[in-house]
């Protein structure tokens, strides 16, 4: 901290508190249907809620380190994998309850955060990925080396928890519970977006010379997003764990990650609500899709490249462009009479 | 006492020598420029001084204390601020990120305030906010407040450059080429700005510039590098009658 004083602060003018209310008033409407909404719904609608939620978590969790932060990371399934193996391990072999359990594999897997955030201080972009899949490899041959604690190739099951002394057996209760921690998730980022914290992500991506002259510090802000990120992972990993009752190792390889990168290179990188777009959209679509049978993954495939191609900015990139050719169209129609 | 000092600085990047055994001093306020023909070696010495390369031999001295072996952002800690030749903006981020940048090292809050977003952190955001835009507004770039830098003319992002560099109160501050992209009203306008800011804060500024006009009008005392080699100092009326700046400088200048 340098001793000068900075240079002419006013009083507050609850600029930003302003702007922070009119984001949650235009968030009222998603948040009341995924409330209100689900009720109506069969069971498997909460699965796939449930499911597409826990991926919006851990998107969320990522966009921050690639989207902002600029750092390349394939192995976020690694720390799903560590947050799911931690919070089944504490609550079966030690017994803790999982809503201590879950937030200790988030835990966990932030400190392993840690540990690939020095590479991170070296390595760049392709290389930077590289490093990341050996570790997503490591851990990899860790859970097949490790059968007392991850059931090794085999797997091993996951129950759900208890709240309030009731088993949340019922897909519902637990979609609620999932909502719960991904709206906290989602605030989180947005608060940190809006911070100094959030600016020096911004900006190490930007211009790393510019960022250290305001005195940024750079390794700091880059584990500091490693750890974030794989924090988020983490706790994903010990929600999808009870959400499908049976951890399969094969669930954490590369294909998994890489779905990971394109729900927020699709939704929109460095964007909050890319993320959620992405990882929702991706992890229904499939579901549509299940209609066209063997043809399913082709569908989707190009489904992607179009996105891509047509949006380079993502999904998210859509809205403005949606905006501007109403404003567009309507400056016609006044224009026509 | 000298607030400043670059103490026998040598900056080589393989075998060429950028910088050869600089010595300076800087007192406490006022303006004091850094020129040189182009490829003297200004921007390379105040890499140096800011830790973005590291000085090959020698010393850096910030009141008193020796930064040249910190890390930049330490630097920038101990007091050191800069602009960049070219404006080495966060391009595809607004102009106001861009300035709240600069309130870094101010921060009023914690990493956990950030990411839990208390109620004291919207309150030191709003803050930041409004410290920005009396920066805008100062530099007479409000309209732009919202725009990506990367769409701004060069002048602007020039203007935004100095006006982030300016919000990190800085006690030193260089500013590389302050007035490049600038018509001759803009460059007269920010100049003032500079000046009024750096006597009301009681700042030092480093002023470096190959635009000998400018700099004549702007700077107290000056310093001229030529080759690497610090080959004269004074006030600007000394250095208009000096021969070795005349020969080196103005010669080079009358050449181009």
């Amino acid at each position: 901290m340098s001793d000068s004083a900075p240079i002419a602060v006013p009083a507050v003018s609850g600029a930003v508190p302003g702007k922070l209310a009119r984001g949650l008033r235009v968030a009222l409407l998603p948040i009341a249907i995924a409330v209100l909404l689900p009720p109506f719904l069969g069971s498997y609608y909460h699965f796939v809620a449930s499911l597409a939620l826990i991926n919006v978590i851990i998107a969320v969790g990522l966009n921050l380190l690639t989207g902002n932060a600029g750092q390349i990371s394939m192995c976020q399934a690694s720390f799903m994998a560590i947050g799911a193996y931690t919070t089944s391990y504490l609550t079966t072999k030690v017994g803790l309850s999982y809503w201590l359990a879950m937030p200790s594999g988030g835990l966990l897997a932030a400190l392993l955060g840690v540990a690939l955030g020095f590479p991170a201080l070296r390595f760049r972009g392709f290389y930077l990925a590289v490093v990341t899949l050996g570790f997503l490899e490591i851990t990899q041959i860790l859970v097949e080396q490790l059968p007392s604690i991850t059931g090794g190739v085999r797997g091993i099951s996951a129950s759900r928890p208890y709240l309030f002394g009731s088993k949340l057996s019922n897909d519902l209760a637990f979609y609620y519970v999932v909502f719960a921690i991904s709206l906290l998730g989602i605030w989180c980022a947005i608060s940190l977006l809006r911070s100094p914290t959030g600016r020096a992500f911004d900006a190490i991506r930007s211009s790393e010379a510019a960022a250290q002259s305001l005195g940024m510090p750079l390794a700091r802000t880059k584990i500091a997003a490693f750890v974030i990120a794989a924090f988020y992972a983490g706790i994903g990993g010990g929600l999808y764990a009870s959400l499908v009752g049976f951890i399969d190792p094969l669930e954490f390889g590369v294909w998994t990650s890489i779905r990971h990168v394109v729900f927020i290179v699709v939704g929109g990188l460095g964007s909050v609500v890319g993320s959620i777009v992405g990882a929702v959209a991706l992890t229904v679509l499939p579901e549509l899709l299940r209609g066209f049978k063997e043809y399913n993954e082709f569908v989707f495939g190009s489904l992607l490249l179009l996105v891509l191609v047509l949006m380079p900015t993502g999904l998210v990139g859509l809205g403005p462009r949606v905006r501007s050719w109403l404003r567009r169209r309507a400056d016609h129609m006044r224009d026509d009479k | 006492m000298s607030y400043f000092v670059v103490e026998r600085a040598s900056v080589w990047f393989g075998g060429v020598h950028a910088v050869s055994d600089v010595s300076f001093r800087v007192p406490k306020g006022g303006i004091h420029g850094l020129i040189g023909p182009n490829g003297a070696g200004k921007t390379s010495l105040v890499n140096a001084i800011s830790g973005m390369v590291s000085l090959s031999s020698g010393k850096c001295i910030l009141d008193g204390r020796e930064i040249q072996a910190l890390p930049p952002h330490r630097i920038a800690e101990a007091g050191v601020g800069r602009t960049f030749q070219h404006a080495e903006l966060f391009s595809d981020q607004s102009a106001l990120t861009n300035v709240a940048s600069g309130l870094f090292k101010h921060r009023g809050t914690t990493f956990f305030q950030d990411i839990l977003g208390t109620p004291a952190k919207w309150r030191a955001e709003s803050r930041v906010c409004d410290a920005a835009d009396a920066m805008l507004r100062m530099f007479g770039i409000y309209g732009w407040r919202d725009c990506l830098v990367a769409d701004l003319p060069f002048g602007i992002q020039k203007k935004v450059d100095l006006a982030r560099a300016l919000l990190t109160g800085s006690p030193f501050l260089m500013l590389d080429e302050p007035t490049s992209g600038m018509d001759e009203a803009e460059a007269q306008d920010v100049i003032g700005i500079a000046r009024r800011i750096a006597r009301e804060h009681g700042l030092t500024l480093l002023v470096i510039e190959h635009n000998m006009k400018v700099i004549m009008r702007l700077a107290d005392r000056i310093h001229v590098l030529d080759h690497g080699e610090l080959i004269a100092e004074g006030t600007p009326a000394e250095l208009q009658t000096d021969p070795r700046v005349i020969e080196a400088y103005l010669g080079t200048a009358a050449h181009a």
